[in-house]
């Protein structure tokens, strides 16, 4: 009897063993939000856990992953979003690319021969790239304040993954933070969004067009993206120098006027406000010359020995190609047809 | 107690000397006879088990699978050298391993039961910033095929990583594959081209058995946002990693939507055991979830894996290949390596 009971305990412990065994996690999983991962929450919303922990992240902004970049390109890579930044291309239908290049590859036709796709040369480099930890930011800051300061940037100190990132709470284009979370700059900047979203260059091979005016003609966010709005190309200046604040500047005839700054003392104007058309309007905004993500141009002899500001000429501290949408200076030569 | 000369040396080496020998000799051979039984018996059971082996839950009582079914893999180690794979691919037997990387050289790396390297291939003149591999299918036959997501094309390649060819679209307009499976000799694919995300399932010679869904976020059934990997289990209905709307979308063998399983961050890749447990890789969620598929509605047993950079550990992990000697692959993107686990 006394065996029995031994057997009878033995068998329930096993049950509740296998109970154990079988039951599955215990809290329900998580999911995106119905429009994904970049806006559309609900006040019961379930997609906070898809990406963060509140007590228990391992990562910086409470993040289930010690990467953000990583957590990007999941689907970034175009495994997940057509939006394929690692390669620069538009994944939707082949044979496009997008504006703002890529930071591993982008298919640009940087010599005017033709669309290539081959591995960048230069690239605002984030937090979870091969090799970078921090980097200077130039013509941070007010006059007089240094040639630049390090920062370590990732995606989301210029795009806000939650959506809506302009002041306010408002839609802004290509989910641009009004103000990077980067303490002392600003002022906030909201770029608006543009309700017929196209993000790449067409042309008629390929992405980019090697008609030169063409290439020119397709900028952001005016043409492709159905925006008549060509301010926005001024707005858009002005976001890029809440970081580049000193290299900024929209004075007419400011290449002749000194601000008095020790590295940016004269400056090519950039506060044009159309640039679909460079020859009749003089004044280039940001994106007439750069892309925003990585380029493939390449330097050539005088080109690549450009010093960094700060350092003296010959001193063996040179530029990259610094996110230049044309081999060595084309992007000069476009302009000024010398 | 006086001792005479004693006569026993002579009494011992007598007569009954042979005697002895014979019955040595009997004895001895009694023994061999025995030991060759034995071998036998262990060759033909030997035999037997290599003929028969079967998984676990196939050599118990059904009522009992449930124990089973509950049992965890355990890690066995990884396969190194690789740039953010995201794509693997096993043989039956498990003797050759098929990785996509997504970064570097982008290659398919072929590797034995080891991991040890044995070859690597790319589509032919293409270089590293015009190819993006990202799953694959063995079909019966052996040959690799390969998704790529910049050609946007289904690569097929020998055993060895020689091209063969590039898969004819079955559809009408141009296309975006992904996720790869062969059940059979109908394999199953997805297609993210611009606005039309949905699961193709086709014969043998090419022809389009069924075709589901179109690019939504709403959560309507028929609405799949980029769908990364389809598997049909036993009873024919059809498992869709739904990955950015965070489910997985259950068909019958027709094609028409029976339920869904919620819940998930991003589910990507999806594997079937011969047990039929359904394994989901999470590619947020940084774990693997195992699902019974025998059930009227899918139900979870466990999952494996957590965040991390150790044994056992997952960043980002994109796909999950099985073998039939019970070892699972999964590629472990950021970690830059391909993890084996095993029953």
């Amino acid at each position: 009897m006394k065996h029995r009971w031994i057997i009878v305990l033995a068998l329930v412990l096993t049950l509740v063993a296998v109970w154990a065994m079988a039951t599955p996690w215990g809290t329900p999983p998580t999911a995106l939000a119905d429009n994904g991962p970049h806006g559309g929450y609900t006040n019961t919303t379930d997609a906070c856990s898809g990406c963060h922990r509140t007590h228990t992240a391992v990562g910086p902004h409470l993040l289930k992953s010690t990467s953000s970049y990583a957590l990007c390109i999941s689907c970034h890579n175009g495994a997940g979003a057509n939006t394929d930044v690692v390669d620069g291309l538009w994944q939707g239908t082949a044979g496009l690319s997008l504006k703002g290049g890529g930071f591993t590859y982008a298919t640009m036709n940087v010599g005017f021969t033709g669309a290539v796709s081959t591995t960048t040369s230069s690239q605002h480099k984030v937090i979870g790239m091969s090799g970078y930890t921090n980097d200077t930011v130039w013509g941070i800051g007010a006059i007089g304040s240094g040639a630049g300061s390090m920062l370590a940037l990732e995606c989301i100190t210029c795009h806000d993954p939650h959506g809506k990132a302009g002041t306010g709470g408002v839609a802004t284009y290509r989910i641009l933070r009004a103000s990077p979370p980067v303490a002392g700059i600003g002022p906030a900047i909201t770029v608006p969004d543009v309700t017929a979203k196209n993000y790449v260059i067409t042309g008629t091979v390929n992405a980019y067009t090697t008609t030169v005016g063409a290439y020119y003609g397709v900028q952001y966010p005016t043409g492709n993206d159905t925006d008549t709005n060509n301010s926005n190309i001024t707005t858009i200046s002005s976001w890029c120098a809440t970081c580049h604040t000193r290299i900024h500047v929209s004075t007419a005839g400011s290449g002749g006027t000194n601000s008095g700054d020790a590295f940016y003392g004269y400056r090519h104007n950039t506060g044009g406000s159309n640039v679909s058309n460079v020859y009749t309007n003089g004044a280039p905004a940001c994106f007439t010359c750069h892309v925003v993500h990585g380029t493939t141009a390449s330097m050539g002899t005088n080109s690549s020995t450009v010093p960094e500001p700060g350092t003296a000429e010959g001193g063996g501290t040179y530029l990259d190609s610094s996110l230049l949408r044309v081999n060595n200076r084309g992007a000069c030569e476009i302009c000024h047809n010398k | 107690m006086t001792l005479g000369p004693t006569t026993a040396p002579e009494t011992m080496t007598g007569p009954q000397e042979p005697k002895k020998k014979e019955y040595r000799g009997r004895k001895r051979w009694l023994l061999l006879l025995m030991l060759l039984l034995l071998l036998m018996c262990t060759c033909v059971l030997w035999g037997y088990y290599l003929t028969t082996r079967q998984s676990i839950t196939k050599v118990i009582p059904p009522a009992q699978q449930v124990i089973a079914k509950a049992l965890r893999p355990h890690y066995l180690f990884s396969i190194y050298g690789l740039n953010e794979p995201v794509g693997v691919a096993v043989t039956q037997a498990g003797d050759r391993i098929y990785v996509a990387e997504s970064t570097g050289d982008r290659l398919v790396k072929i590797f034995d039961r080891d991991g040890k390297p044995l070859a690597t291939f790319a589509p032919p003149n293409s270089r590293s910033a015009g190819r993006a591999p990202l799953y694959i299918a063995l079909d019966s036959a052996g040959q690799a095929y390969v998704s790529d997501r910049i050609r946007h094309s289904v690569d097929i390649y020998d055993a060895g990583g020689n091209y063969q060819r590039s898969l004819k679209n079955p559809l009408a307009e141009s296309w975006s594959p992904l996720g790869l499976h062969f059940i059979g000799e109908y394999l199953i694919l997805t297609d993210v081209s611009d606005k039309k995300h949905r699961v193709v399932r086709l014969s043998k010679d090419g022809g389009i058995t069924f075709l589901f869904g179109h690019e939504g976020t709403s959560g309507a059934p028929d609405e799949l946002w980029f769908p990364n990997s389809a598997v049909e289990d036993a009873r024919g209905r059809v498992y869709v990693s739904d990955s950015n709307n965070g489910r997985i979308q259950v068909l019958d063998a027709a094609g028409n939507w029976l339920y869904t399983i919620p819940g998930f961050s991003l589910p990507r890749g999806l594997a079937l055991d011969a047990d039929q447990r359904l394994y989901i890789v999470d590619t947020v969620g940084q774990t693997v979830k195992v699902f019974d598929a025998t059930k009227e509605q899918a139900e979870p047993l466990f999952n494996f894996g957590v965040e991390g950079v150790g044994d056992g550990e997952f960043s980002y992990p994109n796909d999950i290949a099985l073998d039939t000697t019970d070892r699972l692959y999964i590629a472990d993107r950021a970690n830059n390596r391909v993890q084996v686990w095993v029953y």
